[in-house]
């Protein structure tokens, strides 16, 4: 890798995370070149949000250096190019908003300040709308759209500023099955256009066939990082999350190999 | 033109309740974004020991009150972002140590009665004096600049901190601009709604306003409206019924409040009717 002439999107070397002496993440190294859709695997309290938090400059590192485009995540200035969905529930907050000024807010890091909306972002804004579905939503309040639908619109927030690494902490949770498929076409499209997608995940399911890599936590340590499971495993992985449609199968052994269990 | 048009006095009065009437929403509906619609209240009782200090050194009031209460809602911001203390906890804590600091250094001041408070706790149509009308305009003018100059990234950190700094969003700066911009509208409305009631004035008109609007914008300026009609109606009201006019202007605001619920309600009935 010429990690002066075209550095990682990410880059992780020997990173630990403690709240409160607690370690979290305890020694994790990651790269992840562009072109790239990694997932970040692993059960409840495995560290898999920390991971991004950590990388994003949201959680404090005990140890270690996190980097974004070859700079470190305390200097990193250039935002535009890192789009964030966040864990949350909903798109909501206190006050109603529109999908779309809720979108728009994902193209102040493009922004320069106290600059009027130019035609550039407002077109920036249609077009990440467009990518999730929900352009003839732009007028509605987020507040009335479903669980899936909020979620997407967070997706094309992160859009909005035409990132060129997208990091998305448990997209699926708490979204049908209609709504993933409806993501997973949206992340189709960017990875056509060589976005590097990075992203914690519960279950996978239409995402899967995305997946160029996949990495399993398990207590704060990074237990495989490889090709990702094939299919047929990946309903299996998540104890306190039954599939009906999915009865476990002569695979089921398979996954405590990725430490899913 | 009514006739209390004619006495300074009300002109005053009047002239800070528009004021009031537009800075009090513009800032409240961040807090209210936040949901932390309780901060003014804490500010207001913060800014009693700011007024009672004015008293005790006699200085104006409305200085000390300017600079204690945004202390305080500093100090409030500054123990929310540490996260050793709920916002919560730390409000209440505010509460209590404003009110007993104020009660306190009144009692203290030469000549100084609880008496003295009243006004500024409940509001009074014959307090605003000139020099409280050139501080009331200056500080609201700052403060609208400084919210159209902002208004897009205090939206953004209000809505969503963490996507916010993740933008790049100078998130730390902006809420302590938010605190100190909530303690000078505090300090600003208190000659007129007072103190124990600005912060209705600040939350009441946004909670009305978002019951008939879809998107921020639209909540704001309805909310500024809310706010105008509520003070100056308030304030006018006052002067034929002869009482504080905070609690006339609250008790307007609530009222605008009710209908507004009523009509949504009606209207949310009627639509699939007209659907279906």
């Amino acid at each position: 890798m010429l990690a002066g002439v075209n550095p990682c999107p990410v880059a992780l070397t020997g990173v630990s995370v403690a709240y409160d002496s607690r370690t979290v993440l305890r020694d994790v190294d990651l790269q992840i070149t562009t072109g790239e859709v990694v997932a970040v695997l692993g059960a409840n309290g495995a560290g898999k949000s920390t991971l991004v938090r950590a990388l994003l400059g949201l959680a404090p590192l005990a140890s270690g250096t996190a980097e974004l485009f070859g700079t470190p995540v305390g200097r990193f200035r250039d935002w535009s190019r890192v789009g964030f969905v966040p864990q949350r529930v909903g798109a909501a907050s206190g006050v109603p908003a529109t999908v779309r000024e809720v979108v728009a807010a994902g193209r102040l890091s493009r922004q320069r300040r106290f600059r009027r909306t130019s035609a550039a972002d407002r077109a920036a804004v249609d077009a990440a709308l467009d990518t999730v579905g929900l352009r003839s939503r732009a007028r509605d309040s987020v507040g009335t759209l479903s669980g899936g639908q909020q979620q997407r619109v967070l997706i094309a927030r992160a859009l909005a500023s035409q990132p060129e690494l997208l990091v998305l902490d448990e997209p699926t949770s708490g979204v049908d099955v209609e709504h993933q498929h409806a993501l997973a076409d949206a992340l189709r499209t960017l990875v056509e256009d060589r976005v590097t997608v990075l992203f914690v995940a519960h279950e996978l399911g239409p995402i899967a066939p995305l997946l160029t890599r996949a990495i399993t936590l398990a207590s704060g340590q990074v237990l495989h990082d490889g090709p990702p499971p094939s299919a047929e495993h990946l309903h299996l992985h998540d104890p306190d999350h039954a599939h009906p449609d999915h009865a476990p199968g002569p695979e089921a052994a398979t996954p405590s190999a990725w430490g899913l269990r | 033109m009514p006739a209390f048009l004619q006495f300074a006095f009300m002109q005053r009065a009047l002239l800070a309740a528009l004021l009031v009437g537009l800075a009090a929403p513009s800032v409240g509906v961040f807090l209210v974004q936040k949901r932390m619609a309780l901060m003014g209240d804490g500010i207001g009782h913060i800014a009693l020991t700011g007024v009672a200090l004015g008293f005790l050194l006699g200085t104006a009031p409305v200085l000390t009150a300017v600079v204690v209460a945004s202390l305080g809602a500093v100090a409030i911001e500054l123990v929310r972002q540490q996260g050793r203390t709920s916002g919560d906890v730390a409000l209440a804590l505010m509460f209590y140590g404003g009110i007993a600091g104020g009660v306190l250094l009144i009692g203290l001041s030469p000549g100084g009665t609880n008496v003295n408070l009243l006004s500024y706790l409940f509001g009074s149509l014959t307090a605003v004096s000139t020099a409280d009308v050139y501080v009331i305009t200056g500080l609201s003018a700052c403060l609208l600049l400084t919210l159209l100059a902002v208004g897009r990234e205090m939206f953004a950190v209000c809505h969503d901190e963490e996507h916010a700094r993740v933008s790049g969003l100078p998130v730390r700066t902006l809420n302590v601009l938010l605190a100190v911009l909530a303690a000078v509208t505090v300090t600003v409305a208190m000659r007129v709604v007072g103190l124990l009631l600005v912060s209705a004035l600040m939350v009441v008109p946004v909670a009305a306003a978002q019951q008939l609007v879809r998107g921020f914008r639209s909540t704001v300026l309805l909310a500024l409206g809310i706010g105008v009609v509520a003070s100056v109606g308030g304030v006018s009201g006052s002067y034929y019924a002869d009482t504080a006019p905070g609690a006339l202007i609250v008790v307007v605001a609530l009222a605008v409040f009710a209908l507004a619920t009523l009509a949504a309600t009606g209207l949310r009935r009627v639509r699939p009717r007209i659907r279906a």
